[in-house]
């Protein structure tokens, strides 16, 4: 798996941690960590034992343009922007499903229909 | 390109590099999320599901739904007599004005008084818990389950879905929701609901200055001032085009309440204009 190739370096309490981000509709509507403690920092986290620490959405959202790169609304600013990405990735994905599946239809129906109409002339 | 309605991604960060790993289409856990940020979703849930849903879905969340239920045929038949809403009432925002029939004929009303109230409070109940559908407006701008305050304030947005001020949103990220909060089409407490009549709509709060100030008469009105008896007995007298001596007859209620400016209507007979104004 991919996703055990990216280690996390977050830990809350200790506990090895990722973020999840979610989103309605192109919209980031807020996230939490997924804390679990007795996976390491290479395995997959979501697992049965895993617990929920809520992400410090405070505040703001914005980027921290005097802050570290590092600090708290920079790097969730950056989560924010990850997931609106990967949800761009999956409504590519979407729309490329959504292409090939009416091709194979219209193509299907056509066979179908191609008949029909040499009979009806 | 539409973006999915949910999305939930997983990510990992390893310092020097930033990776979504898992995108969930079909998440759950929002009951994870930060309840401060649960006006944020509906504002997000609302536009998506405008822009994405089909457009006959739409109209369950029609904001000025007053009854939503079931109407037998036999009771749109017995219903006739029907005031056309205008162009400025939303003619074009009732799919089937025909379902709003029913709430004009009195003894359905009766008929139907328990099944409503059942329908109210099952209203009430489900707006007060946190699932997709309760989410909207709808529910809670209904006049039945919102509290009396609410119609008499003047903060017209749903408190419960965008509360305004410092605890909502303070940062520029969630422009969008505003933006799209704008679009939302509130329901407006001025505005009698189907089968309601106007003045009954204005009393609900006496105190309203603006709610007064929306009586617009027409320039040429000489007749008796609404809100008083002599209208309610002009009203009921019989009026004939060729008496010019009497007043300007009094305009259906619909029509003084175009903000424009009313015209005064003569056209419909008394006998059905006496009816249009319930009190």
């Amino acid at each position: 798996m991919v996703q055990e190739g990216v280690y996390t370096f977050e830990t809350v309490n200790d506990a090895y941690a990722e973020p999840v981000i979610y989103m309605i509709d192109h919209f980031v509507v807020g996230g939490f960590y997924r804390v679990h403690t007795a996976r390491g920092q290479d395995e997959n986290l979501n697992a049965p034992g895993m617990q929920f620490a809520p992400l410090a959405f405070e505040d703001t959202c914005l980027p921290d343009l005097e802050g570290s790169p590092d600090c708290a609304s920079n790097r969730f600013y950056a989560y924010g922007v990850m997931a609106r990405l990967a949800l761009l990735a999956a409504a590519r994905e979407l729309e490329q499903m959504a292409e090939a599946y009416e091709a194979r239809t219209v193509a299907h129906s056509g066979a179908t229909q191609q008949p029909l109409k040499v009979a009806g002339a | 390109m539409h973006a999915p309605f949910y999305c939930s991604v997983d990510l990992r960060n390893s310092g020097f590099k930033l990776a979504p790993v898992d995108t969930n289409l079909f998440p759950g856990g929002f009951n994870n999320l930060n309840p401060e940020f649960l006006p944020l979703c509906v504002q997000a849930a609302m536009i998506g599901a405008r822009e994405s849903l089909p457009r006959g879905a739409r109209r369950t969340a029609h904001p000025r739904e007053p009854h939503p239920q079931h109407v037998l045929p036999a009771e749109r038949g017995g219903a006739a007599e029907h005031p056309a809403p205008r162009r400025h009432e939303g003619a074009h925002r009732h799919a089937d004005p025909g379902d709003h029939r029913a709430h004009r004929d009195r003894a359905a009303r009766r008929r139907h008084a328990a099944a409503r109230a059942a329908g109210a409070a099952r209203a009430a109940a489900s707006a007060s818990t946190v699932s997709i559908p309760a989410w909207c407006c709808s529910t809670t701008i209904s006049r039945r389950a919102s509290p009396r305050s609410w119609r008499t304030s003047s903060n017209r947005s749903c408190r419960r879905c965008m509360p305004a001020g410092p605890r909502g949103c303070k940062s520029n990220h969630f422009a969008a929701y505003r933006e799209g909060r704008r679009g939302v089409r509130q329901g407006d407490r001025h505005r009698p609901l189907a089968g309601e009549s106007v003045f009954r709509c204005l009393r609900a709060d006496p105190t309203s200055r603006s709610a007064r100030a929306r009586i617009v008469l027409p320039a040429t009105w000489n007749g008796p001032r609404p809100g008083t008896q002599q209208i309610r007995a002009n009203t009921r007298s019989t009026w004939s085009p060729s008496s010019s001596s009497r007043p300007t007859p009094a305009p259906t209620a619909w029509a003084i309440m175009t903000r424009e400016g009313a015209r005064p209507t003569c056209a419909t007979s008394t006998a059905s204009s006496a009816t249009r104004w319930r009190w």
